[in-house]
């Protein structure tokens, strides 16, 4: 298997890690090489053409060979259209001198299918070598058929939670105590690497106002990577708990038990998402049985099809009625009689009662984002904002 | 006087990076002899633990698999250190209290000795333990290894107030594994100041077995020693407070007649500067008794370390009836001598030198002083108390 491996802190680590604690009680065995030093039995650098051309060498002693894909493991940060298919042309020929070759698809640049050119052709023809590719969602398969015009016969959908299972052994009430969440508190969790596509703010400025209700929000988790745009998002949240009654801001890294523990001791997640592909954290939820809130971005719908408690919300409004309905469910307004006085028109009588009503279930509504906000965010560089979540662990 | 009715199920993994009779470093010992204890009380114990016997090279000297050391069994697993340059880089950016990214702190911990085989071992086969015990929190066997399972992994922390301890990237050791071990109260207070949310945890001590007797002029007459001398034990390296320590001693006995000389035992190059090289005595390894007698021989005991998670050196110095003269800038070892009042503590090489002065001054004083040290150590830390309170807290922590 070629993957980041534990013990580095990184999403696809934990995943990967899983998947080999299964496979090797299946009785395999397993090699694992990782890009950098690690539990992996081999450490090769898999970036850029050397890299690659090495695993040409090591590849053909393995009757299977599966890699944990993501383009940021093979491609310089920094390549042009021309290096990035000569690195293609040359993965090609490190797959076609293996037995068998199956990528699990954590991120896959889909635009460049479809394109003219060489960088484009090669990267079709690179993907023609692999036996199998495993997505997560029914979205990704039609994408990576269409995109490369990889045989969908091929595509397997894997359930993204396959190899999932809980690393804590709290009870509930064990995780809650051990957290110092007071019996009774109703906790909102965002919990994950803190960066601008994960819109933890997005949950924070919809929360105002519930701590009346009981509840608190928690965000838990630390920057991936420290570069200048990401710590100060990490610091524009900071100021915001600051600012938020009833909100808390854990920055730090914690371990794959933690994460689970909050997940569990919590009794709402929240996933204010502006992008994503499908959610490591989602999966974890469902494994608790926890209620979730979701943004509808990426796959996130799909994912969420079979999970009973999850709420898919729209816009800030919706985000913000369902924080507020999961926390105090509303009184059954409907029945209500509308009433007017006799001098107001009626027009205005009626609209006021409405917006009146409506600020009941939700709470005031948020403040529209300033043209700052809207112009900022995240670059889509490789590895970043539209990165799958593979397992999720916050760090 | 092990705990009667204690439900003793389960298999108990010890995991010290390395383990035999050749190996220096105090938890290593510890998990040792913690793991002999656990076997005598009726536990069904193993260790896990690399090839490697030299903290150095980490050079695999013992082969892989399965032995057998006295009814324990011992699995070895080969270590892999690559020695890379980039690894000193990072560590001295780390002792010099730069903040490190996330990644570089993990390019640090992954740069140095690493055993992907014990990983892959504890992948497969955690669940047939009931608890598995790691030691210290900085190796890389303890920093992976106690990820794996975390609902079994108990640590014998060994917390330092040292710039590893504030590493982000040991945050989920401290957090989320199923037990710490403290040794002292020091170690406890610093373990809430790193960590929010600190896993259970329990003061338990550190064992520490007394001698049956000593013989002091057996051991001036085997090694020739005439004449009144400090004593240090341990390794002889920067980061122990070697070099310091001295420094401060060449400075003493230029400023004022001193009779002492100093005699040191461990591993590492001695080094003395030119102006004390008479006065400075290498004995490199001695065996258990004959060190045993070098400390009861001595005027004192000097522990330079500031970093020390308990000093069993110290305790040593106690059982043997000697007073210690310690960094104060330890809080450990300030915290023994002040409950013990068994010890003074200096600051700077000023007071290092009156402590030496009172020690020449004032001989029968500074054995009044050193007296309580033996009960404080006998009745805080005698192995079977330590016992007690570990089997107590594995059975809380832990499910058969």
């Amino acid at each position: 298997m070629i993957t980041p491996y534990p013990p580095l802190r990184d999403g696809i680590a934990t995943y990967a890690v899983q998947q080999v604690r299964q496979l090797r009680s299946d009785g395999h065995e397993v090699d694992v090489l990782s890009p950098t030093a690690s539990a992996a039995q081999i450490v090769h650098n898999t970036r850029g053409a050397r890299g690659v051309l090495g695993l040409a060498k090591i590849v053909p002693a393995y009757d299977r060979v599966i890699i944990q894909y993501h383009p940021d493991f093979f491609y310089l940060p920094w390549s042009t259209p021309s290096g990035r298919a000569k690195i293609a042309s040359l993965m090609a020929i490190a797959f076609s001198r293996a037995k068998s070759v199956e990528v699990v698809a954590h991120e896959v640049r889909y635009d460049v299918g479809p394109r003219r050119g060489a960088e484009s052709s090669a990267t079709r023809a690179m993907w023609r070598r692999v036996d199998r590719v495993l997505v997560h969602t029914m979205g990704e398969r039609d994408k990576f058929a269409e995109a490369f015009g990889y045989p969908r016969e091929r595509i397997v959908l894997m359930d993204h939670g396959e190899h999932f299972s809980p690393a804590t052994r709290y009870s509930r009430d064990e995780a809650r105590a051990s957290l110092r969440i007071a019996e009774g508190e109703f906790v909102f969790l965002s919990i994950g690497f803190v960066q601008h596509h994960k819109g933890f703010d997005r949950g924070l400025v919809c929360f105002k106002g519930l701590e009346g209700l009981g509840a608190r929000f928690d965000i838990v988790g630390s920057v991936r990577v420290d570069q200048p745009e990401y710590l100060a998002y990490a610091d524009e949240l900071d100021a915001l708990v600051a600012k938020t009654p009833g909100a808390r801001f854990h920055r730090g890294y914690v371990s794959d038990e933690m994460f689970d523990r909050w997940i569990l001791a919590s009794d709402c997640l929240v996933l204010p998402y502006r992008e994503i592909f499908t959610s490591g954290v989602l999966e974890r939820a469902s494994l608790f049985n926890r209620r979730v809130i979701a943004a509808n971005v990426g796959g996130l719908m799909e994912q969420a099809a079979d999970m009973e408690m999850v709420t898919i919300v729209h816009s800030d409004q919706e985000l913000q009625a369902a924080m507020r309905a999961a926390v105090a469910p509303p009184k059954p307004i409907g029945h209500e009689a509308w009433h007017f006085g006799t001098t107001t028109p009626l027009r205005e009588a009626v609209q006021a009662e409405v917006e009146r009503r409506a600020e009941a279930i939700r709470g005031p509504l948020p403040k529209p984002p300033t043209s700052d906000e809207l112009l900022r965010g995240c670059g889509a560089d490789a590895g970043d904002s539209a990165a799958t979540e593979a397992a999720a662990t916050a760090s | 006087m092990s705990t009667p009715g204690l439900d003793r199920v389960g298999k108990i993994a010890f995991v010290p990076a390395r383990y035999g009779p050749t190996v220096v470093g105090g938890a290593e010992l510890v998990l040792a002899e913690a793991a002999r204890g656990f076997k005598d009380r009726g536990w069904d114990v193993e260790v896990l633990t690399t090839c490697a016997t030299d903290h150095y090279s980490w050079s695999n000297d013992l082969p892989e698999g399965l032995s057998d050391d006295n009814g324990i069994p011992v699995r070895r697993f080969a270590a892999v250190f690559d020695d890379v340059p980039e690894r000193g880089e990072l560590e001295a950016a780390v002792m010099a209290g730069h903040q490190l990214s996330i990644t570089d702190q993990q390019r640090w911990i992954n740069a140095g000795m690493r055993s992907p085989a014990l990983f892959h071992y504890l992948l497969d086969r955690s669940a047939d333990y009931r608890a598995i015990v790691f030691t210290p929190y900085p190796f890389w066997v303890t920093f992976a290894g106690s990820q794996i399972d975390p609902g079994r992994s108990v640590l014998w922390t060994c917390l330092h107030d040292e710039p590893y301890a504030y590493l982000d990237l040991f945050q989920p050791v401290f957090t989320g594994v199923a037990g710490l071990f403290f040794q002292t109260g020091p170690e406890h207070d610093l373990a809430h100041r790193i960590t929010e949310f600190l896993a259970p945890h329990a003061e338990v001590g550190c064992l520490v077995e007394a001698p049956q007797a000593y013989d002091p002029e057996a051991f001036r007459v085997k090694y020739d020693i005439e004449g009144p001398f400090l004593l240090y034990a341990g390794r002889r390296e920067g980061g122990k407070g070697w070099d310091t320590l001295l420094d401060n001693f060449a400075a003493a006995v230029e400023r004022r007649e001193l009779p002492f000389k100093l005699v040191t035992m461990g591993a590492g190059a001695v080094n003395p500067p030119a102006s004390i090289m008479d006065r400075v005595v290498d004995l490199g390894f001695l065996p258990n008794e004959d060190r045993d007698n070098a400390f009861a021989a001595a005027s004192a005991y000097i522990q330079p370390s500031q970093y020390e998670a308990f000093s069993r050196t110290v305790m040593e110095a106690w059982l043997a009836g000697i007073p210690v003269i310690a960094n104060g800038d330890s809080e450990v070892v300030a915290w023994h001598c002040q409950r013990s009042g068994a010890g003074l503590t200096y600051r700077d090489a000023f007071e290092f030198e009156q402590c030496l002065a009172f020690l020449a001054d004032e001989p029968e004083q500074a054995v009044l002083l050193a007296k309580p040290g033996r009960e404080y150590v006998i009745g805080n830390y005698a192995p079977e108390l330590v016992l007690d309170r570990m089997e107590a807290k594995i059975v809380e922590w832990t499910k058969p």
